[in-house]
């Protein structure tokens, strides 16, 4: 709770002393003849509460919060709850795909290099992890987006370059539904790899700690065979560090990613959180870190349940 | 049998094996450095680092229009080195008039004067014009500027939209690539490491106010925290971007430092140390630093490697320094606008890919060179 | 026919120091009901032996030659070439194995209950109830206190002591017709070893199961061995029957190590008697008779060049030595 008064506290603190105000930015950029007369700024700095240090603004702010209120958009002159509700649904579809298909592949290629650890096929297959976790997201997403889009333009592997549903198809929701997907596989791909490479690895690596302990030697001694020894045993180990990530990404699920929405332009959370810092709207910035910050938080206490529920040694209680 | 010896065996089973401690500091790193070379990965990555280091530092000699060492009315110049800082332009050629054109103003100004050239005569700020360099087309703009090498090669990677060559904007972009690194994890492991070493060694409230720091800074997600800070920056240059990077990556280093003074505080040298009358600051210093510092090091060389990766982020977003910006990411930012131009995207791209990539081979291979239990087990 | 035999074991470890050979050309048999006590120091290469005969030896660790057989209703098979299925049923079924470190032996995310009834599982298809029924029982034959609660617990509840009786209830509870047991107590409170000591020799009785007992403390086996085999650097310096090894140990090591045993009432102004030297490293053993650096007899060149042989002195009584029983020797017992 104090953390998340401290984080809003000081991102409200950031964001006012930004130069430029959302009146000045957005205004003056659309068409400078339009500039707004001093009488007619004084008059909408007092409507959205500009007029007053910050300090106090963000009092009044955390009042409005505490009531349920996260103000309205300067720029975009809709409710920041209204905003955030019309953006949440694109970024679940996208992060929460991506989630899946990280885990779901990762967790399998991870035992998998567990299993055949040392071989020539496991460590080509970790070194090609390992570049692909250093290949960055941008320049992934720049590649792809000139194969799918520019070269193979006109062949049926033609993927769209932009945003999240193009016009002119089918009015039935099937089609709606697979232009998005067509939409979303390249943010997907893009989103997915380098955390499939991080979490197989990690999988791995962990499980390569687990396999040396005293317990796996007592299990073999028993005589499980090499499978079980992997599978029931080690795994059932490595789970515990595992749930604790996968609580931790809880935020990512819903803040989803800057990068790869602006670049795809996906009308998810993150492009709205670039676009209002680059048009100053407070209310906007301070709704979207409200909301990461409590994700995040929310995300560890998830990560310390799971991690109860998991290992035998932790109670809930303690 | 002989009566007890020193330092003898004693049959005595319930006496513990003599315990070598970590051997001395300088050891340690000669072994650590023998366990790294013996790894082809990370000696490539490492390799490749050095490499970049040395390009970033003969840069304007690589690639650039000004003469790497000339002689104009009798004396020698080094015009070059304005690439590393515009004041060190000698003032003779901007009161001569030279405008930034060497070649045609160096012969009509003084027809005896001479100069080296580096190797590529492509400046990365700006478009090489037509017969700037006596018998060459200007730089060709937009789509016509693709990777040109039939041509003579005078464009090797090709130029951007205002015609500008890429290889000389990227040759530039390594210092940029670099520093961003080195610079931005100094400050993070100094942080880091000051914030970790006192609430790891003092504990008791310095630690709870330290480690409640730790935690907010690592609970507001990381790139939310800097693009508020960089769109906070009055001005944004190069060089507070690396700050901004800096002052928001130590949490991790400083989580690990705070465990590895907590560990070493109760260890018998220190014990030791503490007991013969040294002070903390001296302790911290010479006793328990050199201890920590090794796996505090894995952490930073990946850093290292993040921070490259969210400069050109920031770069990428047009969030970095303003034009004439060489950095990579700024290379890509162009791209965006016209992705026909692969080679915008191809180049500087695979550049901070490989160098992302040796960062990470170098961090692994530290890892696995310092890591106390691949080193123990030895049998 | 013995219950198992060792013939010329040899394992080594290949680091990237060089090849290490912690077993060397070691040599043992147990027969069925008997406990054999495997003695030596730290790193002479007893624990390596053990894990040897179930072929835990983690990489780089390899047993490079040798046969161990376990007699086979009449016949005998070969651990060391045993297809990997065969060789599960051997581990746990016939032969059950104890550790050193009753800590962290045991699976933390597991109950003991699941644990013990999973070697059922493995060897016997029984229905889970009789599983757990079993595990119930051994249990009890270890006499845990409250054995019903402590199926349904998880290792992290238990001291100890308690959880090597889990260990052994687990290595027990198939009935095999062998149990290693590497250094068992070492890790234990003088109290609860000599509870475990005494709970392994009644068990053995009730099941007849031989032992193979492996410790560093001369005191452990002169309580609970039929047969002493002592190690040094490899290699078996000296094997014979217990009361015999201790009145007449041949082998200058074996006086060495029962002299420096400390005598209850034995004076306190005589000092403890040590052996000079250190234990050598297996990547570096000496030439000839590998304990002549440190033997306070070995004034022949022979022992220096000439590495010594296992001889059998007496009947039953073998020792690697080139002078056995020709030295004048101070006898302690």
């Amino acid at each position: 709770m104090l953390t998340l008064f401290v984080i809003t506290w000081i991102v409200y603190g950031l964001t006012r002393n930004m130069p430029g105000t959302p009146l000045t930015v957005t205004l003056g950029e659309t068409d400078p003849s339009r500039k707004l007369n001093p009488a007619d700024i004084e008059r909408m700095k007092k409507a959205y509460g500009l007029d007053k240090p910050w300090y106090e603004a963000y009092c009044i702010w955390l009042g409005n919060v505490v009531q349920g209120d996260l103000g309205r958009s300067i720029s975009r002159k809709q409710p920041v709850a209204t905003l955030i509700g019309e953006r949440i649904g694109p970024t679940l579809a996208l992060s929460g795909a991506a989630l899946l298909l990280t885990w779901t592949l990762a967790i399998p290629l991870g035992l998998y290099a567990s299993a055949r650890s040392g071989s020539p096929d496991e460590r080509a297959v970790g070194l090609l992890l390992f570049v692909l976790y250093s290949f960055p997201t941008f320049v992934a997403a720049l590649f792809l987006q000139i194969i799918f889009a520019v070269w193979l333009r006109g062949t049926a592997w033609e993927l769209p370059l932009f945003g999240m549903s193009g016009d002119g198809v089918g009015t039935g929701w099937w089609h709606r539904v697979a232009d998005i997907a067509r939409h979303a596989i390249l943010p997907i791909t893009v989103q997915t790899y380098g955390g499939l490479a991080w979490y197989s690895r990690f999988i791995h690596s962990t499980m390569e700690e687990v396999v040396r302990q005293d317990y796996i030697r007592t299990a073999r001694a028993k005589g499980a065979g090499e499978y079980r020894v992997l599978f029931h045993h080690a795994f059932r180990n490595t789970l515990i560090p595992l749930v604790t990530l996968l609580g931790l990404s809880l935020p990512g699920l819903l803040s989803g990613s800057v990068i790869v929405e602006q670049i795809f332009t996906w009308p998810g959370m993150g492009r709205l959180f670039f676009e209002s810092i680059r048009e100053r709207d407070y209310p906007t910035i301070m709704g979207l870190t409200l909301l990461f910050s409590v994700l995040t938080l929310a995300g560890q206490l998830l990560a310390d349940l799971l991690y109860c529920m998991v290992d035998p040694r932790v109670s809930v209680d303690s | 049998m002989s009566s007890r010896t020193s330092g003898g065996f004693s049959a005595n089973p319930h006496l513990p094996a003599s315990h070598t401690p970590m051997s001395t500091s300088g050891g340690f790193w000669v072994e650590a450095w023998h366990r790294f070379r013996r790894k082809p990965l990370a000696m490539i990555g490492f390799l490749f680092v050095i490499t970049l280091v040395g390009i970033a530092m003969f840069a304007p000699a690589i690639a650039g229009t000004k003469p790497v060492i000339c002689r104009y009315k009798g004396r020698l110049y080094v015009p070059c080195l304005a690439y590393f800082d515009r004041r060190l332009e000698p003032a003779i050629f901007s009161t001569d008039k030279f405008r930034g054109t060497y070649p045609a103003n160096l012969t009509q100004k003084d027809p005896a004067s001479w100069a080296i050239w580096p190797l590529v005569f492509q400046d990365p700020y700006r478009a090489v014009r037509d017969n700037e360099w006596p018998g060459r087309p200007a730089n060709p703009a937009r789509d016509e500027g693709q990777p040109n090498w039939s041509r003579g090669g005078w464009n090797l990677l090709g130029t951007d939209q205002y015609g500008v060559d890429v290889l000389a904007k990227m040759v530039h972009g390594t210092t940029i690539a670099l520093m961003v690194g080195f610079v931005s994890m100094g400050l993070a492991g100094t942080i880091g490491l000051i914030v970790g070493a006192a609430s790891g060694y003092f504990g008791g409230w310095i630690d709870l106010v330290a480690s409640r720091i730790t935690e907010v800074v690592m609970c507001i997600p990381t790139l939310v925290l800097i693009l508020a800070l960089v769109a906070f920056v009055e001005k944004p240059t190069i060089w507070k971007t690396m700050a901004i990077i800096g002052m928001t990556s130590w949490t991790g280093i400083a989580r690990l430092a705070r465990g590895e003074f907590l560990r070493l505080r109760s260890s018998e040298f220190v014990i030791a140390a503490q007991a013969a009358g040294v002070g903390p600051l001296r302790i911290m210093l010479r006793h328990i630093l050199p201890n920590a510092l090794a796996p505090v090091l894995v952490p930073i060389t990946f850093g290292i490697a993040s921070a490259i990766l969210i400069e050109s982020s920031l770069s990428f977003l047009g969030f970095g320094s303003p034009p004439p910006n060489a950095s990579w990411g700024a290379l890509l930012n162009d791209a965006r606008s016209n992705l026909s131009m692969w080679w915008l995207v191809a180049f500087p791209g695979t550049a901070i890919f490989l160098t992302v990539l040796s960062y990470n081979l170098v961090g692994e291979g530290l890892q696995e060179a310092t890591d106390p239990r691949l080193r123990d087990a030895r049998k | 026919m013995p219950l198992l035999e060792i013939k010329n074991l040899v394992t080594a470890f290949h680091t990237p120091a060089g090849r290490v050979p912690a077993v060397d050309g070691v040599s043992l048999s147990i027969n069925r009901g008997t406990t054999l006590g495997l003695v030596g120091e730290s790193g002479c290469g007893k624990s390596v032996t053990a894990l040897s005969i179930l072929r835990l030896v983690s990489a780089p660790g390899v047993i490079e030659s040798g046969e161990i057989l376990l007699e086979n209703g009449g016949s005998t098979q070969n651990l060391v070439t045993l297809g990997e299925r065969e060789l599960c049923r051997v581990r746990g079924g016939r032969i059950g194995m104890i550790f050193q470190e009753p800590m962290t032996s045991l699976n933390p995310v597991f109950t003991l209950g699941d644990q013990i009834a999973e070697a059922v599982h493995l060897h016997e298809k029984v229905s889970r109830a009789e599983a757990r029924l079993r595990s119930l029982e051994m249990l009890k034959l270890v006499r845990m206190a409250d054995p019903e609660q402590r199926l349904h617990e998880y290792p992290h509840q238990l001291s100890g002591g308690m959880r090597q009786r889990v260990m052994i209830a687990m290595a027990l509870v198939c009935r095999p017709d062998l149990v290693i047991a590497d250094e068992p107590t070492t890790a234990l409170d003088v109290t609860i070893q000599a509870q475990i000591l005494d709970l392994l020799s009644a068990v053995r009785k009730r099941l007849s199961t031989a032992i193979l007992l492996i410790t560093h403390d001369l005191g452990v086996v002169a309580e609970t061995c039929d047969e002493v085999a002592v190690m040094y650097a490899g290699k078996i310096v000296e094997r014979a029957p217990t009361a015999e090894l201790f009145s007449r140990p041949l082998h200058p090591y074996t006086i060495g190590l029962i002299a420096a045993r400390p005598t209850p009432g034995a004076s306190r102004s005589v000092p403890l008697r040590t052996i000079p030297g250190m234990v050598p490293l297996p990547n570096n053993f000496p030439s000839g008779c590998r304990f002549h650096p440190r033997c306070a007899y070995a004034q022949f060149p022979r022992c220096q060049t000439e590495p010594a042989e296992l001889r059998e002195v007496t009947p039953g009584h073998f020792v690697r030595c080139h002078f056995a029983g020709e030295l004048d020797v101070p006898q302690n017992h």
